[in-house]
């Protein structure tokens, strides 16, 4: 049996590719080495990985065993600078024309910060609709999820591209349960319970018939 | 009459910056005068990998112009935003692409370049 923090990951990644509307993407793996350009734009990106899991030891040895799981949604935003190239590499364009071009840049910090934040808002959104207390499982898997931080790091403004990345925090709790690697089918009951209400005399109990 | 070392290292740019062997096509345009400047100069291409503290590894290619400043009629100051644009690589007749300049430039005021490094510019 899988480890439930396995799904309730798989779940996350789920819910957020559905949920994103091609505002961003979603990844379930740290990437390597990929490029300022790869993350600009839409392509912003937010990577979902398992980071921590703590386990109550004041628990059953024989299980369930309480599970507080911590998911690391890390975001990465890439921006360049925003100027009318259509009036400056046009040759017939006039100094004074060019001159406005400049001057209405948008900076590449600036993009990036508020791309971010952007950013951030729809993902916290998204995870803390209450529709999606579950996060897309079924009712009960998982219970108590939480952002518990939000946390921007300094931009990169070095390079063709503002790089700037971050992270929020997610934390919930399911309980997991061990069957080992060739599990042991429990045995079966098989009866009728009859609840059994006498108005005459205000007893009520409950008549067994087990087979 | 010979002229001083620090005078005959800024004439050496012509050849060391400006050459055929080391000099590429550049073109500025001011945003104070909206002219624009054809100059030859060199362009380093580097890549930068960044590993912030969330552990991410990301590739930014770090394009920097050097200019020789006695080539340019009109010379940027801090502060302004050039557009400049360079070849997309160091071969011949490579297209050029658009980049402007947003982060502090360098100023070679001991041998007389300037360093520009370079923001992509997209279209707005």
């Amino acid at each position: 049996m899988t480890m439930k923090f396995r799904t309730v990951k798989s779940s996350l990644v789920n819910l957020l590719e559905a949920e994103a509307a091609g505002r961003f993407r979603t990844f379930a793996s740290q990437t390597q080495g990929k490029s300022a350009a790869d993350f600009s734009g839409t392509n912003r990106t937010v990577r979902v990985f398992y980071s921590n899991g703590d386990f109550d030891k004041n628990r059953s040895v024989r299980g369930p065993y309480g599970h507080d799981l911590t998911f690391d949604l890390e975001f990465i935003v890439a921006e360049n600078a925003l100027v009318d190239l259509t009036v400056l590499n046009d040759p017939n364009a006039t100094p004074a024309q060019k001159m406005s071009a400049l001057a209405a840049k948008a900076n590449a910090s600036d993009l990036a910060d508020d791309s971010w934040d952007e950013f951030a808002d729809i993902i916290f959104q998204i995870i803390m609709d209450a529709r999606n207390i579950d996060l897309g499982l079924a009712d009960y898997t998982v219970s108590s999820r939480w952002v518990t931080n939000i946390q921007k790091n300094d931009i990169e403004p070095v390079g063709e591209y503002v790089v700037l990345t971050g992270k929020m925090v997610l934390t919930a709790h399911v309980e997991e349960i061990v069957s080992g690697e060739t599990p042991v089918a429990g045995d079966k009951i098989v009866g009728t319970v009859t609840i059994k209400d006498d108005p005459n005399t205000n007893n009520t109990g409950v008549e067994n018939d087990l087979s | 009459m010979v002229a001083n070392l620090r005078k005959r290292a800024e004439q050496d740019l012509a050849v060391t910056l400006e050459g055929p062997d080391w000099g590429m096509p550049i073109e500025l345009v001011s945003p104070t005068t909206g002219q624009e400047y054809s100059v030859n100069g060199q362009v380093i291409y580097k890549t930068l990998e960044t590993d912030p503290t969330t552990g991410v590894r990301i590739l930014v290619e770090k394009p920097v112009v050097t200019v020789r400043l006695s080539s340019l009629s009109e010379k940027p100051n801090p502060g302004e935003t050039w557009l400049v644009r360079i070849p997309r690589a160091p071969e011949a007749d490579e297209p050029k692409d658009n980049y402007v300049t947003e982060i502090a430039h360098e100023h070679g005021r001991s041998i007389g370049f300037i360093r520009l490094p370079l923001t992509k510019a997209g279209q707005s």
